[in-house]
């Protein structure tokens, strides 16, 4: 089971990643040969995810976006982790 | 002794290493070099039969990621159709380069494991090295230097993996010690071509003789795993190869690789000439840096572009470099002769001579279809 988001959750991509950032959305290779595209906010969010970040940063960071990004970013880390690309703890 | 060159003349006509390309490809492959393509791009969105046709070079020459940048920066209009096209053509070609990269990672590690020194030539090393963002340099296989005394360890590696070698070892040693590459298919999916040398014919084989991984390798992070690649110094030269002497299809996307390398503070010029000079590969870089500056209207970026431009190339490089592009089956024989020159030895000479007439011998078709050739350079108007 996938340990609850906290404030102080610490959210990193995962170090194995194959990715491209694109105009379209960054492309991620899944596990199951598939192709991943994070496309918007999802995409500014991974991006961000150059280093470990804690939840709390993340907030702090998507809330001074010209528009308020903060709101769904639990569920889009949430997303992300359970597709296996990024890890909490 | 070398010659003045004549005022203006230029080692490689341009139009040589972007013939049939047309205006807008040339204006995507230069895209984001800061300097005035907006020429060659359209002003309004090409119409139905155009778009077709530039689609297609898009998809041979590996253009979609430029492309996409382009069109996302609104430097190249297109209706909503080729929007889509655009998305998704760049969408598919980065899948594909990602699982090259997951199959190059497994290769670093198998290589790894058999202490197999080796660096990832053009494609990935380029991409994260060179480019403002490595979606924009897109792949078709995996490209791999390695010396001429591990090819064959290294080619045992690879059917290890499951790679099926596309034409055998004409007799055990030659392409380590006279070819250029191997090609393996690795499952149908995916290609790995095996280099001890950059290019095939004299070029090639002068180059080959000396030690091709002497500048310490660029480490780049892929997939989490540190992989070699060619450092500046050696991909210039790599990547002049790639553009002046092509062995197969003829791409635009090296051309843009040399002017990468080419912008300041990339390549320690010294160094490149030098190392260029040692590998008898100097007048290759040359061209090449002039084409590149020709074709993309670079600006002086640095003093490798004032140098080629007045470089003046012996009477052998001349020579060299003419019967590269010259399909005449007299040049053929000719050329045969520069390689053995190539060598450097009398004995190195004789040794390719003699390996050539063994595998000629042993697969009697190609002798025939030699001998044909030479038949033809006897008597040039018989077809």
């Amino acid at each position: 089971m996938a340990p609850a988001i906290e404030a102080t959750t610490v959210v990193s991509r995962r170090s194995d990643a194959l990715w491209r950032d694109t105009p379209s959305g960054v492309l991620v290779l899944g596990d199951d040969d598939e192709i991943i595209c994070i496309e918007g906010a999802g995409r500014l969010l991974w991006l961000v995810l150059e280093q470990p970040t804690t939840m709390a940063e993340l907030s702090a960071f998507f809330a001074d976006a010209t528009n308020d990004l903060s709101v769904g970013l639990e569920r889009g880390v949430a997303d992300l982790a359970a597709l296996g690309l990024v890890g909490l703890a | 002794m070398n010659r003045p060159r004549r005022l203006g003349a230029r080692l490689v006509a341009p139009q040589e290493v972007v013939a049939d390309l047309a205006a807008e490809v040339i204006g995507v492959a230069g895209y984001g070099l800061g300097t005035p393509t907006s020429p060659n791009l359209p002003s309004e969105p090409l119409d139905a039969t155009r778009w077709g046709d530039f689609g297609g070079s898009m998809d041979e020459q590996r253009l979609w990621g430029l492309l996409a940048r382009a069109v996302a920066d609104g430097a190249f209009p297109v209706d909503g159709t080729q929007g889509q096209a655009v998305t998704e053509g760049h969408r598919a070609a980065v899948a594909g380069c990602l699982r090259l990269d997951r199959e190059l990672v497994g290769l670093a590690e198998a290589f790894a494991s058999e202490a197999v020194e080796f660096r990832v030539l053009k494609g990935v090393g380029s991409a994260l090295t060179l480019y403002d963002d490595p979606a924009e340099r897109l792949y078709g296989d995996v490209d791999v230097l390695v010396a001429g005394v591990d090819f064959d360890r290294a080619a045992a590696v690879l059917t290890a993996l499951g790679g099926a070698r596309h034409s055998p070892d004409p007799q055990p040693g030659y392409v380590a010690r006279f070819g250029k590459s191997a090609t393996f298919d690795m499952g149908g999916a995916w290609e790995i071509d095996l280099h001890r040398t950059l290019a095939l014919g004299p070029f090639g084989l002068a180059a080959g003789r000396h030690d091709l991984l002497a500048e310490p390798a660029r480490i780049v992070e892929i997939g989490g795993r540190p992989v070699p690649v060619t450092p500046p110094a050696t991909a210039l030269i790599a990547a002049a190869f790639h553009t002046v002497l092509p062995a197969d299809s003829r791409r635009v996307v090296p051309l843009r690789d040399v002017a990468e390398l080419l912008r300041p503070g990339r390549v320690d010029p010294v160094r490149c000439v030098a190392l260029a000079a040692r590998w008898q590969a100097t007048v290759v870089v040359a061209a090449a840096i002039e084409v590149a500056t020709a074709v993309f209207d670079l600006p002086v970026w640095g003093p490798l572009q004032p140098w080629a431009a007045s470089y003046r190339p012996s009477r052998l490089e001349r020579t060299w470099l003419a019967r590269h592009h010259d399909d005449h089956p007299a040049a053929y024989l000719l050329r045969t002769l520069d390689e053995v020159r190539a060598l450097g030895s009398p004995s190195a000479g004789g040794a390719y001579v003699r390996a050539m007439l063994r595998t000629a011998s042993a697969d009697p078709e190609p002798w025939a279809h030699r001998a044909g050739r030479l038949a033809k350079a006897v008597r040039p108007g018989s077809s």
